[in-house]
């Protein structure tokens, strides 16, 4: 709503359809240590050209900030709007942007991350600097960003590298969106800059995309657009971003090996109950173990005690249930996570009924 | 409040339903069924001596000023009674929750900890200390207490199942063995403390319900329910998580001053994310500090709503009393004020340049997803002012009854978002207090 709220703000309402993001770039824009050194410029543009270069970790929320911002230039469109006389120094009226820019509802979401306009500008402007992502260019058929379906829900949003998204068969990643009304036959939902089959059912929307297109995406860490585009009006309407995570360390197994299937576990739970109780009680009675972990195959499954449970398996997140939870006594009772594919076993923890 | 009450000479008979250890056979007279949000009731209650405290996780804070507040929520009054009238009862229950200091205000985290923690200075919010019960298990800690006190008779596996009563009062009882024994007990007061949902289940059970003169018996269920809103991203190692204030074993939490609602914010590390990593904080522009990204968990300060009821089935159970019902009414806007709250703490705290935040969850859960609930069931027997609003006075004393009085969370009319415990055994203190007083005590110096 802000985003739309500041984009008719400025006038804009037609933009281009634009590059999502490119990783592994080289930052060949960046002088290196060894190029002779050159007179620093000083003046307002110079100085933000040196903060813009200078600023780390923006490899996914650069790119995402150059989507947004949707400016060629957007550190002349951030000088031009700071506050206060140019005597002050930069930074701080920077800072005092950014600070109005909460104050005042002036915000970008960035897959979740709320930045102020004045700090996405400068990123993107970084991004651009830093050559991580490529300059906006203009599509045949410009595309008219406003809303034109109602969303309830969508995704994935997430996976990690080298994981298909919620795959469908044959290597195929795919989306869904859940949809109050109907969607345009003409809807497609479009991933950077991939148009992907778009297929329609009763409240959803489903695409997917082909398997050297899955593979190419989550080769590598990154961030890409997800926006749906009716081909026949040119309305284009963003979900988000689809973001590839950089894949967590591999899990120490018991025998001292790496496990090639399983991520370090994060967290686990719950690690005691008492006995009798329904622990973690879900919506029809029974009891669950939840492991945070940061990959797992879809083949994993949980057991207590050698017991297999009927196990859940999302992106960092597994979910058993237990149904058999007013028959454990009192005692300690051993967790694992087995990969039926390939056999192999991670110790969770140990959890205890009192 | 038996022992409290002993400790004034006063003789009591404490009658318990459950075992010494466990629930024994009694496990199933708890069984009950829900409707509404989805509500782990069984799994939130325990029935043996010393209650639910067996599972209880520690956690302590009287509850602020603010939430004593009459003021109307969803239409209905607040408490009649303000948290002056609770302060040295307040000092009595943390003694008796093992709790070891009776200090909730932020000088008790100093020097370097203190200046660690988010800047607040210029927002609408600030910091809250809960401390921690080792947790006192009340049966297991003060057993020997109730077996050596010449003026306690406990019993156990001994159930109230029945109230003889005329329109004003309570002439005794019966109170049942579920291999079908029963016995009557007289007494000059009797104190209903069977939790939240027994209660008024026992209440409704009774003909000619006591306290329901309004139609308020059973309704007003509440809980502490959660939602995790987003993370986010600040300097490192703030000591928020409980354990991280040297000798203090405490947690701090954020909470708003004067905004509705009356909920708090914990913050625990978690995972660096991909999009905004810690090297993006480390910026000189930004914040040029090393961070962490915390996660943020809400405790949210219930609602009352007249829907959200105890009610009784057509079932029974061993002892022939129907068995509870509760349909939890959560709405959806029950969640817009809980999410309008996170939406000021991240423009007032990254306005300030204390933080970045990330916002995941930006509406309500849908009715068939989980929602995290704290076991804190509160509002069914609520205090009040008039009983128009309410079944219990400000004395806990239900309203057509001379001589039967409602112990625990049930009696709240309202609450923010502090855990129930201390305030009940701080309400059992006072009410011990009362009831000897109108027997003929004296007052404490």
């Amino acid at each position: 709503m802000h985003r739309r709220l500041l984009l008719k703000s400025a006038g804009m309402t037609l933009i281009g359809l634009q590059t999502a993001f490119l990783t592994g770039c080289d930052r060949a824009s960046i002088p290196s240590e060894s190029e002779p050194a050159q007179a620093i410029d000083l003046s307002p543009r110079g100085r933000l050209e040196q903060i813009a270069a200078n600023l780390q970790g923006i490899e996914f929320v650069g790119p995402a900030c150059v989507d947004e911002a949707m400016e060629s230039d957007p550190l002349s469109v951030l000088l031009d709007d700071l506050p206060g006389s140019e005597s002050r120094p930069i930074e701080e009226r920077i800072v005092e942007a950014m600070s109005n820019d909460y104050a005042n509802a002036q915000t970008f979401d960035i897959d979740g991350w709320q930045l102020s306009r004045s700090e996405c500008l400068l990123l993107a402007g970084a991004a651009l600097r830093q050559g991580l992502s490529e300059p906006t260019r203009e599509r045949d058929q410009d595309l008219i960003f406003e809303d034109f379906i109602e969303i309830e829900r969508w995704g994935p949003d997430e996976t990690i590298e080298g994981e298909i998204f919620n795959e469908v068969g044959d290597g195929r990643g795919a989306f869904w969106v859940r949809v109050a009304e109907p969607a345009p036959a003409s809807t497609r939902l479009v991933l950077g800059e991939t148009m992907l089959a778009t297929h329609f059912g009763t409240g959803v929307v489903t695409a997917s995309l082909d398997p050297d297109q899955t593979q190419a995406i989550i080769s590598k860490p990154g961030i890409h657009r997800v926006m749906l585009v009716d081909i026949a009006t040119n309305n284009a309407q963003t979900l988000g971003h689809l973001t590839v995570r950089a894949r967590p360390p591999f899990a120490q197994l018991s025998n001292g090996r790496q496990s090639e299937v399983f991520c370090e576990i994060e967290r686990w739970g719950p690690d005691y109950a008492l006995e009798g109780q329904a622990f973690n009680e879900q919506p029809d009675g029974s009891a669950a173990f939840w492991v945070r972990i940061g990959c797992a195959p879809n083949s994993a499954e949980l057991e207590i005690d050698g017991r297999r449970l009927r196990t859940n398996v999302r992106t960092g997140l597994i979910t058993a249930r237990v149904p058999f939870y007013a028959d454990l006594r009192k005692g300690d009772y051993p967790i694992d996570l087995i990969d039926i594919d390939t056999g192999e076993r991670l110790q969770v923890g140990v959890f205890r009924i009192l | 409040m038996a022992l409290e009450l002993a400790n004034r000479g006063r003789s009591v008979l404490l009658v318990e339903g459950g075992g010494v250890e466990g629930p024994g056979a009694g496990a199933l007279i708890y069984e009950s069924s829900t409707s509404g949000r989805s509500y782990p009731l069984n799994g939130s209650r325990l029935r043996w001596l010393g209650g639910t405290s067996n599972h209880w996780g520690g956690w302590v804070r009287p509850f602020d000023e603010r939430d004593f507040t009459d003021q109307p929520a969803n239409g209905l009054p607040g408490w009649p009674i303000a948290l002056s009238e609770l302060s040295t009862h307040y000092d009595s229950a943390a003694a008796w929750c093992e709790v070891g200091s009776d200090q909730y205000g932020m000088e008790s985290v100093r020097g370097h900890e203190a200046l660690s923690l988010l800047n607040l200075s210029d927002t609408r919010f600030s910091h809250r200390l809960f401390r921690f019960s080792p947790p006192t298990r009340f049966g297991r800690r003060y057993r020997r207490a109730l077996e050596e006190s010449e003026l306690i008779d406990c019993r156990v596996n001994l159930n109230f199942s029945r109230l003889n009563q005329t329109d004003s009062e309570v002439r005794s009882a019966v109170a049942a063995t579920l291999d079908g024994r029963e016995c009557q007990i007289r007494a000059t007061h009797f104190v209903i403390a069977m939790g939240g949902v027994e209660n008024p289940r026992f209440l409704l059970n009774q003909q000619n319900a006591p306290g329901n003169q309004s139609d308020f018996l059973g309704r007003c269920f509440m809980d502490h329910y959660g939602f995790s809103p987003g993370a986010m991203m600040a300097r490192a190692r703030m000591p928020y998580p409980r354990g991280q204030v040297a000798s203090e074993d405490v947690m701090v939490v954020i909470a708003p001053d004067s905004m509705d609602p009356h909920s708090c914010f914990t913050l625990s590390p978690t995972r660096p994310d991909d999009v905004l990593p810690p090297d993006y904080w480390a910026n000189a522009l930004i914040a040029d500090e090393e961070s962490t990204l915390y996660r943020l968990g809400m405790i949210n300060a219930p609602t009352p709503h007249p829907e959200s009821r105890i009610t009784l089935t057509d079932e029974r159970d061993a002892l022939g009393l129907q068995r509870a019902h509760l349909h939890w009414h959560l709405p959806d806007s029950d969640f817009d004020p809980v999410i309008q709250l996170y939406q000021t703490l991240m423009a007032e705290l990254s306005g300030s340049g204390s933080a970045r935040f990330k916002w995941t969850k930006r509406s309500p859960p849908a009715e068939s997803d989980h929602v995290g609930v704290g076991y804190h069931h509160m509002g069914t027997t609520r205090m009040s002012a008039s009983p128009d609003t309410g079944v219990v006075d400000a004395n806990c004393r239900v309203w057509d009854r001379d001589n039967l009085f409602v112990l625990g969370s049930s009696v709240f009319p309202s609450a923010g978002f502090a855990n129930p415990t201390l305030t009940i055994a701080a309400l059992a203190s006072r009410l011990g207090e009362h009831l000897d007083l109108s027997l003929g005590g004296e007052a404490n110096a």
